[in-house]
């Protein structure tokens, strides 16, 4: 390592928390010796934990982590694939051939619509019903497919009767922008629903991006007034387009 | 990670504790550093910090298993940053532009800072990899290939990507 080359602050960081190997530190060692700057790199470096330790003392750092993850504990009911393993999978549910009518109120203005096509432990796969509840097996894995219409944005949230709403795409922020292309397209990744009951999965399409926590909460109230029966969950109190289909859980 | 299905819904372990205070020590600085650079607000910097290292705290082992720990929190935090800023649609510019503007990640004088700050008002016309890799590359300082590597790309791809960037910010590309 010569002065011209200089540490990276990445490396740095590394030296900080004692990732180098005892030869890459050494040899930083060597060069922070005859490097000017790059020792007054590592001094800013030294400066910013003293100043971060003040800012943000460790018993307030560990309540707020703790606090993050009792905020996610509870949503997390979903078991993701692995992309690779779903690959499989996922090229099969591409091809289910998707009904091009459900019955009234599932059929909106601009073309909009969505299904939800679900894959077996065995391999088979169908589409569940918008008119009734789909009893799902062990295994069953969900995936979430919309043709957006007219409509820009989409959004997925599921309640089941306990009153536990899950964001599933996306789990923060606001809703995704819709694919380009007339559609169906399906939302990343397969998901397995584990507990046991019905649990309704809402989706929302709409012109403007929504927040989720928004939706969460609209979610909420919504099972509340249905009195936690998911089956008679009214419509959420949001803009947009909303699609329901109930799964029962084995 | 196939099986978050069985959430954690318990009092972290001991093992947790010990592991928390580890990370807070060895990363909690330049995490936090990374997240008011690319956010410009301490609050929300805070809280982008604790939702990375609830990340983190998830997955202790599977984080301890990294070969270095310091480049998989500091990707962790880029991506969540920049994930934040998009969900929010807050443009570049007014960020830089709030009065209350945080100091700077580092202290490297006053042509590294408007250097970096310049780079951050760029960033938020490219897409979400572009970005990373900017950061990565120009502000961690990281090399190509270990930008390709963090990003699971190739290192032309990176560098087809870092080449655009400079190309449309009327800067010379070199490597």
């Amino acid at each position: 390592m010569s002065p011209e080359t200089h540490v990276a602050r990445h490396t740095l960081t590394r030296l900080r928390a004692g990732e180098l190997t005892a030869t890459e530190e050494t040899a930083v060692s060597t060069h922070l010796g005859a490097c000017a700057p790059c020792a007054a790199k590592l001094a800013e470096l030294e400066d910013d934990a003293v100043r971060f330790e003040v800012r943000i003392p460790y018993a307030r750092f560990e309540a707020g982590v703790h606090a993050k993850r009792a905020q996610k504990a509870p949503g997390r009911k979903l078991a993701w694939l692995v992309p690779a393993l779903s690959l499989a999978a996922a090229a099969v549910l591409a091809v289910v051939v998707l009904p091009r009518s459900e019955g009234p109120g599932n059929r909106i203005k601009g073309g909009a619509d969505v299904t939800l096509a679900i894959a077996s432990a065995s391999g088979t796969q169908r589409t569940a019903q918008s008119t009734g509840p789909e009893e799902l097996a062990r295994g069953d894995r969900v995936r979430i497919g919309y043709t957006a219409g007219n409509l820009r944005f989409v959004l997925a949230v599921s309640v089941d009767t306990g009153g536990e709403v899950t964001a599933l795409y996306p789990e923060e922020g606001e809703s995704l922008r819709v694919a380009g292309g007339p559609g169906p397209h399906f939302l990343p990744d397969s998901l397995e629903f584990t507990g046991r009951g019905a649990e309704a999965v809402v989706v929302v399409l709409s012109e403007r991006p929504l927040a989720v926590e928004r939706v969460v909460a609209a979610a909420r109230e919504a099972h509340r007034q249905a009195g936690g029966d998911v089956t008679r969950l009214p419509r959420l109190a949001v803009e947009g387009e909303q699609f329901r289909r109930i799964l029962v859980k084995p | 990670m196939p099986h978050l299905s069985q959430p954690s819904r318990r009092t972290p372990s001991d093992e947790g504790r010990e592991g928390l205070r580890e990370l807070y020590t060895r990363y909690g600085a330049s995490v936090y550093a990374r997240c008011r650079y690319l956010l410009k607000d301490e609050a929300r910097a805070e809280d982008a910090l604790q939702d990375v290292f609830a990340r983190a705290l998830q997955n202790l082992h599977a984080f301890r298993a990294e070969a270095s720990p310091a480049t998989w929190l500091m990707k962790i935090a880029t991506h969540h940053c920049l994930n934040v800023l998009r969900a929010e649609r807050a443009p570049w510019r007014a960020l830089l532009q709030r009065t209350e503007e945080a100091r700077p990640e580092g202290h490297g004088g006053e042509d590294t800072h408007v250097r970096r700050d310049a780079l951050v008002k760029l960033l938020g016309r490219f897409d979400m990899e572009t970005q990373a890799a900017v950061v990565h590359y120009h502000v961690d300082e990281m090399t190509l290939q270990e930008v390709a590597a963090l990003l699971g790309r190739s290192v032309p791809t990176i560098r087809k990507r870092l080449e655009a960037f400079a190309r449309a910010t009327g800067q010379e590309w070199k490597e």
